[in-house]
């Protein structure tokens, strides 16, 4: 089925105008690339064509939207779920159900597909993609990999023949990566129509049939996806895109246990790989239980300071529980030190700066939020009379940074701070690091993107 | 973060149609509210613990039973030692006993049913779409509401708006937690909409079941108790 979209221009009732004239006719059975900075519309057009725009969302459509020989701004909402399927970036909030067997069936239950079909789609699905052991699974407790594949399963068992992807890996680590790449060369053979909307791209090489790159609303390159991958850095950068290639490694990994085994101890100084130097954040003896199982269970870490030190290693192996414990929001057993510059470790001193950043700002005006210098310092003095929660995902962490050295954080650790941004925020994130370590701060950093990490740490630990 | 603070519905023991639940929850919830005393509380705190016991963590039920205990000795004290302080603290607690009972029977209710059953059993008994909907939402929103709070509280404390700072400022502190709280909701319960919308969600006509709703043997059981503490509090109301 073809997905034809005429000189469509969508205006938001604020009067910004997000999408103008795009014309897009993706063939039926292939898959295309739709990339570009944050906000130059990419997920906008997939609400364009998942008719969420303009059934769900508020504001001025011009031009016309066909999915097949419908014309989906008058088809009902309800009814869209027959043509497209889509899987969203945020596991958390894109199912509606609490169990994967319940969320394979949920589109088939709304639009009244008889229950042995359902069933027998359901089954169908999940073996197609590999993931029959998760059937009878709850959603809670599964890893985001395991949420985005279901998440693919579901949008098979719907059994529509256009499949929207926005964002689909930004919250995954580069295994779960691989996997949703086998998902989505499994979604094209079976025929299926694909658009992915995406930040990250080199897992598409070899799969992508068209590119379109959009800046401001606008397409500014097509491409076929040979021309697309065969591009050299220079171009990639010029137009502000992330690695084509798979990002490797670079530089020394330093492997630390995230349980030592008693048989046989730990070095004596785990990611002490420059010396014993102890200027810097030293955690010692950390043991962290929960629900009577060991989660870590450490020696001891250095972090120097003047330094970025990223935190790597699979999903749910602790990154997040190491993060928490040094900033004293995880529990931790008795005996454990932790000392920045050879001196015990005082509350605030080490801050957090969330995935979530929106939880961490409460003042009414971006003024009241933090210091002036600080607002200077991270670029957003033109901003002080905002209101926090209105800024830029990339805005709000800066001001959640200047809070913390408000505070005189000496240690920063920051969470997956490059979850679903594009390729000039991540080097200008890349370049507030390095201007904090300078500082003589200890800059801490867990991420599963080894594209970033290469850009700005000096080290990398990897809880194994 | 998104921590699993609650027990999963999958990993509940009683396999029951939905609706044999909630006649029992009915049942119970009239007794705790209602003027029944004596021998039938107890019963009924007792169903209840059972209840805990087979489908939620041993802590809960553990938690559960030392309150009722607590409550049920304070509240007879009255009885046995006449003094203002002593007969305030047994009406309070009465209460607390009641209270605890019934919020512990719907509690184990919400977090032993699937959504998916609930709105099986919902739509196999003709209930209206209006109702059933928000319900689901409500099943399906409220564990996330509370990660959110859990996070923002976390946030709070990293920000130093802990320990005294709650009671000394408790207004703003609430300030501080219920706008980011709201906020991360209202966006929440957007994209749950949203993606719930375009999956056939607000369509008018009757979803296909595909839940195996059968009665079984525990049905039964559930429904007989539910018939016997009706019939138990209807005879100590007569006998009154």
């Amino acid at each position: 089925m073809s997905v034809t979209i005429n000189d469509v221009s969508w205006t938001w009732p604020n009067g910004e105008q997000v999408l103008d004239e795009i014309a897009l006719n993706p063939v039926p059975g292939t898959l295309t690339l739709v990339c570009g900075a944050s906000g130059s519309g990419k997920s906008t057009l997939v609400r364009l064509i998942n008719g969420l725009i303009p059934h769900f969302h508020d504001g001025q459509l011009t031009g016309t939207v066909l999915v097949g020989d419908q014309e989906v701004a008058d088809t009902p909402v309800d009814q869209m779920g027959r043509l497209t399927a889509t899987v969203f970036q945020n596991p958390a909030t894109q199912f509606f159900t609490t169990t994967v067997a319940d969320e394979l069936a949920f589109a088939g239950q709304n639009h009244q597909v008889p229950a042995d079909e359902i069933r027998r789609r359901r089954t169908e699905a999940l073996e197609t993609l590999g993931i029959e052991e998760l059937a009878d699974r709850d959603l809670r407790g599964l890893s985001g990999g395991q949420l985005q594949k279901v998440a693919c399963a579901q949008a098979l068992a719907q059994d529509a023949p256009i499949i929207l992807l926005d964002e689909p890996t930004s919250n995954l680590d580069p295994e779960a990566i691989d996997a949703i790449r086998e998902a989505i060369a499994r979604l094209k053979q079976l025929g299926r129509t694909l658009v992915v909307a995406e930040h990250r791209i080199y897992f598409l090489r070899d799969l992508v049939d068209e590119a379109v790159i959009m800046a401001d609303g606008r397409i500014t390159s097509r491409m076929s996806g040979e021309e697309f991958f065969a591009m050299d850095d220079a171009e990639r950068r010029n137009l502000g895109l992330r690695t084509l290639e798979r990002p490797e490694w670079m530089g020394q990994i330093i492997d630390v246990p995230a349980c030592r085994t008693h048989q046989d101890p730990a070095p004596e100084s785990s990611g002490d790989a420059d010396g014993s130097d102890a200027s810097g954040l030293v955690v010692s003896d950390l043991t962290v239980e929960r629900g009577g199982h060991t989660i870590l269970d450490i020696d001891r870490l250095v972090f120097p300071r003047g330094t970025i030190t990223g935190i790597i290693g699979a999903n749910g192996i602790g990154k997040t529980t190491l993060a928490r414990t040094i900033c004293r929001l995880q529990r931790a057993r008795r005996g454990i030190r932790v000392t920045v510059n050879g001196h015990a470790l005082v509350r605030g001193q080490a801050f957090l700066v969330m995935q979530d950043v929106h939880r961490q700002l409460f003042a009414e005006s971006v003024a009241d939020e933090a210091s002036e210098p600080q607002l200077a310092r991270l670029d957003l003095a033109s901003l002080t009379s905002r209101h926090p929660l209105s800024l830029s995902g990339g805005q709000k962490q800066r001001l959640v940074i200047a809070t913390a050295i408000d505070q005189e954080a000496r240690v920063l650790i920051l969470d997956e701070p490059t979850s679903g941004v594009d390729h000039r925020h991540l080097l200008s994130i890349a370049a507030e690091l390095r201007t904090l370590a300078d500082d003589d701060r200890v800059v801490i950093v867990v991420s599963h993107d080894a594209e970033f990490l290469n850009e700005c740490a000096d080290r990398i630990i990897r809880l194994t | 973060m998104t921590t699993n603070i609650l027990l999963t519905s999958t990993d509940s023991r009683i396999v029951a149609d939905p609706r044999s639940k909630f006649v029992l929850l009915l049942a119970v919830n009239a007794i705790a509210m209602g003027n029944s005393n004596g021998w039938l509380i107890a019963a009924t705190s007792v169903l209840v613990g059972c209840l805990l016991v087979a489908d939620l963590r041993p802590g809960t039920a553990l938690s559960y039973a030392a309150l009722v205990a607590a409550s049920a000795v304070i509240a007879e004290l009255p009885h046995h030692f006449v003094n203002g302080l002593v007969v305030g603290l047994g009406v309070i607690f009465h209460w607390i006993l009641r209270f605890t009972v019934s919020l512990a029977m719907g509690g184990w209710f919400i977090l032993s049913t699937r959504v998916g059953d609930l709105v099986a059993a919902m739509t196999a008994a003709r209930l209206p779409r209006t109702l059933i909907i928000p319900l689901a939402v409500l099943f399906r929103f409220l564990p996330m509401a509370i990660d959110e709070a859990r996070g923002v509280i976390e946030a709070m404390a990293l920000r130093g708006y802990r320990g005294s700072y709650l009671w000394r400022h408790p207004i703003t502190a609430m300030e501080k937690l219920v706008v980011p709280v709201l906020t991360a909701s209202a966006r929440t319960a957007d994209e749950l909409s949203a993606a719930a919308l375009i999956r056939g969600l607000g369509s008018t006509r009757r979803p296909t079941i595909v839940a195996d709703l059968h009665f079984r043997w525990i049905d039964a059981v559930f429904l007989t108790l539910a018939l016997g503490l009706a019939g138990a509090a209807m005879t100590q109301a007569v006998m009154r």
